[in-house]
């Protein structure tokens, strides 16, 4: 069997298991879910946010386990298996299949579809249940001109500051320090970007940022840094990280103001100060690209894009609950 | 002997020149790069496809500078791109390259030396799950027996 005999056979496989079939979006991509679906599903869809009004046209993902379709019975060419991360792509499908933690997509952008394998649902990772079906988010977005970005997203309800920032610079700890403060958070993690360009109403739009998820991963450390995240937190820890509910239930349509580059600095009052537009994009896109896997170049057009509309900053955090004023002065655009 | 040109490794490098600075990123390694100083003039002009031996005197000029100086500066910088894989060796004799676009951001800044950093701190991004990208005849072949584990 070729690879794209394959594929089609996977693509047929998922067709044939359409009575277990759930639709789910994100964000600004429509979602539903259907009535009855068993309950480790409604856990797994339960951080997707619901949608607002959709700007780009519906995804269909269809979910499976191996309960529905068991792995042996997986065409023999892509199934998950051993330590390998495989992609292979044919005849307007791609298919992504990860050993480690056995699951495997089949991306049909052409049939605005997709169907996500999982052998257990039970047993994903935790990062895969606070932030699922991120593949899918990556992929469609890009194709409609837009990007799933490595960013916290902090606003008021109108306009947003992208928080962005290596693993570890402190972005996620700063982005929930605005939990309860009068500001919106979008997202600790991750965050849906439309890029600048023309729009339907509009002969020019700048950059729009959607929240995709309801919960945020949080660490020990850093839930004793902002221990009243401790009522939001649900279920037991997993992998040493808390699932916290950022208490959002739908992604609005946000302009994004300004890009702001996190870093931890003790030796000074929190505060933020402007940067080059050059370092807030070395901030954002590595560790956004380096996750994207397919269609890393439209991705890039996008950050750059938005990265040249919009003012750039860094943010230096000393003390967590001086945090939110410095957001408040970035979205009123008193910021130096 | 033919003149040494180089060209973007497109395949695996997306970058971009914004206020006079540059960034690229290897997507391929993980690796990522800032430049500074006179790297986005430089940048430019390594990208044209243009005799590398040509370059220094137009980008002197640009900058106000004194090709002697720029021109070492030139090919130091050429030789850390072309160490990182960012460029490659351009083939072929009679190419058309057009005329010399450089930056007008840049034109008549005072020439400072090519700054170039590398950064390697997201490669366990790409190692941690390395991809490997199959064709069309299939699977590659693994050593590992196909146990449904783990």
């Amino acid at each position: 069997m070729t690879l794209c005999e394959a594929l089609e056979a996977l693509a047929g496989e998922a067709q044939r298991a359409l009575a277990h079939r759930h639709t789910l979006g994100f964000g600004p991509i429509p979602l539903t879910l259907q009535a009855g679906a068993p309950e480790p599903l409604r856990t797994f869809a339960g951080s997707l946010l619901a949608s607002a009004p959709a700007c780009w046209p519906p995804l269909q993902v269809t979910l499976l386990s191996g309960a529905e379709l068991p792995w042996d019975q997986l065409p023999e060419q892509i199934r998950p298996r051993g330590n390998e991360v495989l992609l292979a792509r044919g005849e307007g499908r791609t298919a992504l299949s990860s050993g480690p933690e056995q699951t495997l997509w089949l991306f049909q952008p052409e049939q605005a579809a997709a169907v996500f394998w999982a052998r257990d649902l039970d047993a994903l990772p935790p990062w895969e249940r606070s932030s699922p079906l991120r593949s899918a988010a990556r992929w469609w977005a890009v194709l409609q001109g837009g990007a799933m970005v490595h960013a916290g997203a902090v606003g008021d309800g109108e306009r947003c500051v992208l928080l962005v920032g290596a693993g570890g610079a402190g972005k996620s700890t700063s982005t929930l320090a605005c939990l309860d403060s009068g500001l919106k958070v979008l997202g600790d993690d991750y965050c849906l970007l439309q890029a600048p360009g023309p729009s339907t109403s509009a002969p020019t739009q700048g950059p729009i940022a959607y929240g995709m998820y309801r919960y945020a991963k949080l660490d020990e450390r850093s839930l004793a840094l902002l221990p009243a995240l401790r009522a939001r937190v649900m279920g037991p820890a997993s992998r040493g990280k808390w699932l916290v509910d950022l208490g959002v239930t739908e992604a609005a349509a946000t302009s994004v103001a300004a890009v702001c580059e996190v870093v931890q600095d003790p030796s000074g009052p929190t505060r933020v100060e402007p940067l080059s537009r050059i370092e807030a994009l070395r901030a954002l896109a590595p560790s956004t690209l380096f996750q994207q896997r397919l269609w890393e170049r439209e991705t890039w057009q996008a950050l750059t894009a938005t990265i040249r509309s919009v003012p750039c900053f860094r943010l230096q955090v000393n003390d967590l609950p001086d945090v939110p004023d410095q957001v408040r002065r970035l979205l009123a655009g008193t910021a130096p | 002997m033919s003149p040494v040109r180089f060209c973007l490794n497109a395949n695996n490098v997306v970058f971009d020149v914004i206020d006079g600075e540059v960034l690229a990123i290897r997507s391929d390694s993980g690796a990522y790069y800032s430049m500074r100083g006179g790297a986005a003039t430089a940048w430019c002009a390594l990208l044209s496809g243009h005799p590398v031996n040509q370059l220094a005197g137009p980008v002197a000029d640009h900058h106000g500078a004194d090709p002697s100086i720029v021109g070492p500066e030139l090919d130091r910088f050429a030789a850390d791109l072309l160490g990182e894989a960012l460029l490659t060796l351009k083939e072929g004799e009679d190419m058309e390259t057009g005329d010399l676009q450089l930056p007008e951001e840049t034109r008549m800044r005072l020439w400072e030396a090519p700054v170039f950093e590398v950064y390697t701190d997201m490669q366990d991004l790409l190692l941690f799950d390395p991809i490997h990208e199959v064709d069309n005849s299939g699977w590659p072949r693994v050593t590992a027996p196909t146990s449904p584990s783990p």
